[in-house]
């Protein structure tokens, strides 16, 4: 995982960098801003990766590794269908229609997205 | 409804069958037919807008199209290519093999991943179910330059859904990048180190990384635009304190690594190609990435090299920055060629493709470092040189890219093969129809022909190279009919391909063709970049080699 957070923050820090030698060439703010918001949000990213596994041993990582030491653990949960992400989909494209041709529009389509969140937590928990 | 899966899972019934099982799908590999195929029809789509353009261009002073239609056409067509082929394409084959080649069931998220993908079409349909709106669709070209897109310049709903159809688009490609990385971050099979990633993999985390942190302006952008447009809002009005150049920055700070985002997955699909064909593994591994990375990195920092004529940018800045990007962009073809050096070449089709590509991406290039001077700029700038160079960059380049990925890893989605005969034929109609279609724009670009106009003047000395891209044009096309020739041909012989047809060694290859329901029943030891290849090849089974995994079926899904 130390190449994955390593990738993050160097992107993140190369961000920050250029952002500030930027200002310096250009004393120019909209891409002194947009470059520094770029790589704090990365660094950010990496933080959250760091934070999830520092401390773990991941067999991923591992130069050398027999299947049977990594055998029996859980991979995760992975769904086998599920009708709820294209109501979703449907619900968000009738709403912003709805900025186009009107408030019923928008009506239509939040119901549905409101319909589809409920369908996806219900599901998630069973 | 999920599935509990235990390492490595088995084929399991798929939940649903038939049309239903299709829309409710969360598996990786359908939604990434899905990506697919919705892309291969936007293509025809856009394709199909291309040729009315070229027609429309033949000839000095032709009517064949009222101005207002070719705005419109030429807007959605260059709408349909970038938004809604190139760059969703490399997602869908992601969708499809990166799990495979890092060895995981299934993306991170499948639900989040089955919402990307219909907010990608349902985005697309918004766009061209524009056209039936009552001013047509939208005309202000891809770019969308504020204040062209106001609603002065721009009236009617067909540019709002235009704006909207974006809007999806971008949500949709922005979930697939949390996806992808979350996926190949956390669910890696034992041994495949990052730096043991097949390199369309770590193309596609580049990628990934891109999208989150350029599509998020081009969002805020189209939304000020959208109040500017209703509201009320003055973003982009300098009569009352806005500013149109906001709206160029904020695109092109998109719009630049836009162009990586439809170029870097494909710089992964021609490495994983090359080296399979030229019997060597990649040559500087470790080069290739690090150089994505610079690519990547380099290209959010170039972005008003599209602003040069507007003289509020600092050009040399941007100038030396979009000159910094062809030395990693040098070193790929360093990786590449090194691959090909005393390799023992064969030229199937797809290598035929990559070949294709590397000639055609060297021109696209090559200009761009010329357009990348800022003087030179000034003289080509708006004109039909821009328009061939980005041609060569995403159509010679990419698209290229995209069909030797198809021929590649078709055996290993269908289980068959396509005709190798009908293959190379159309590979080389579309080759030489590109080079006639696009090289003659390099000419009247030269020539001063203006980018976006609807006709000209016989005497302008366009005419020659514009009939002969107009023929050329049409030679492509056989190019792109004689491909869907061979998918009805070889669907219909459905010719076996076995397993591993290539001989090729990253991970997808480990499994059956098509791949089961979450992917291996077995999975050999990953050593090395190759996994496949070195367990095929084995010199010493005893001693280098454990055994395979076994087979551990998944507890079924609820």
């Amino acid at each position: 995982m130390k190449t994955s957070i390593r990738f993050l923050g160097f992107a993140g820090l190369f961000g920050i960098s250029i952002g500030v030698v930027y200002w310096f060439i250009t004393y120019e703010p909209f891409g002194t801003v947009l470059l520094i918001l770029m790589g704090v949000a990365t660094l950010v990213m990496g933080y959250v990766v760091w934070r999830r596994t520092s401390g773990k041993r991941f067999p991923e990582d591992a130069d050398e590794i027999s299947y049977a030491e990594d055998a029996g653990d859980e991979l995760g949960h992975f769904s086998a269908g599920s009708l709820w992400p294209i109501v979703m989909a449907i619900g968000v494209v009738i709403g912003v229609e709805g900025f186009v041709y009107g408030v019923w529009l928008l009506v239509a389509g939040l119901l549905l997205f409101t319909w589809a969140t409920v369908g996806l937590m219900q599901e998630s928990r069973g | 409804m999920s599935t509990t899966v235990a390492a490595p899972p088995a084929e399991h019934p798929r939940t649903r069958p038939g049309l239903i099982g299709w829309l409710t799908t969360t598996n990786h590999k359908e939604i990434g037919w899905l990506y697919l195929g919705a892309t291969f029809v936007f293509f025809l789509a856009g394709g199909f807008l291309a040729l009315l353009i070229r027609i429309q261009l033949s000839r000095p002073d032709m009517s064949f199209l009222s101005r207002q239609e070719y705005n419109q056409i030429f807007t959605i067509h260059g709408t349909t290519m970038v938004f809604l082929v190139i760059a969703p394409i490399g997602l869908g084959f992601a969708n499809y093999f990166v799990p495979l080649q890092i060895g995981a069931p299934d993306m991170a998220f499948p639900r989040l991943n089955a919402l990307s993908v219909w907010l990608f079409i349902g985005g697309g349909l918004t766009i061209y179910s524009s056209f039936l709106s009552s001013h047509g669709a939208a005309s202000a070209g891809w770019t969308f330059y504020a204040p062209l897109s106001d609603s002065q310049f721009s009236p009617g709903a067909g540019t709002d859904m235009w704006i909207m159809g974006i809007l999806c688009v971008s949500t949709g490609s922005i979930l697939t990048a949390v996806n992808l990385m979350a996926t190949v971050f956390m669910l890696r099979a034992p041994g495949m180190t990052m730096w043991r990633l097949p390199l369309f993999t770590w193309n596609m985390l580049i990628t990934s990384l891109l999208i989150l942190v350029a599509f998020p302006p081009l969002a805020a952008a189209l939304a000020m635009l959208f109040i500017d447009r209703h509201f009320g809002g003055h973003f982009y009005n300098p009569a009352f304190g806005g500013s149109a150049v906001l709206y160029q920055n904020l695109f092109w700070f998109f719009g630049h690594p836009e162009v990586y985002i439809m170029v870097l997955p494909f710089f992964g699909i021609v490495t994983d190609v090359i080296p399979v064909f030229s019997r060597k593994p990649i040559f500087g591994y470790a080069g290739f990435v690090l150089a994505s990375m610079s690519i990547a990195g380099l290209s959010m920092a170039v972005w008003a090299h599209h602003m040069f004529t507007t003289g509020v940018v600092d050009n040399p800045f941007f100038s030396g920055m979009s000159f910094l990007i062809a030395v990693p962009t040098g070193i790929k073809f360093f990786n590449w060629i090194g691959t090909m050096w005393r390799g023992k070449l064969t030229f199937e089709t797809p290598m035929l493709w990559c070949i294709g590509f590397l000639l055609n991406f060297l021109i696209g290039g090559i200009t761009g470092v010329m357009l990348a001077s800022a003087p030179i700029d000034y003289n080509m700038n708006n004109t039909y040189f821009v328009v061939a160079h980005m041609h060569y960059v995403l159509g010679g380049g990419s698209l290229f890219a995209i069909f030797a990925g198809i021929y590649y890893w078709f055996p290993k989605m269908t289980g068959f093969r396509l005709s190798e005969r009908i293959g190379k034929l159309g590979f080389w109609f579309t080759f030489i129809g590109f080079n006639l279609t696009f090289w003659p724009l390099f000419v009247v670009g030269l020539r001063g022909m203006p980018r976006r106009i609807q006709t000209y003047s016989p005497n302008a000395g366009w005419s020659g190279p514009n009939l002969l891209a107009s023929i050329g044009f049409g030679v492509l096309f056989i190019g792109v009919i004689l491909f869907v020739v061979n998918l009805i041909v070889s669907i219909r012989t459905r010719e076996p391909a076995g397993d591993n047809p290539w001989d090729a060694g990253t991970l997808e290859w480990a499994t059956s063709s098509p791949p089961p329901e979450h992917n291996f029943t077995w999975l050999p030891p990953i050593r090395s970049e190759r996994p496949v290849f070195d367990w095929n090849h084995r010199d010493d089974p005893p001693q280098a080699q454990q055994a395979p995994a076994p087979v551990s079926p998944g507890t079924g899904g609820t």
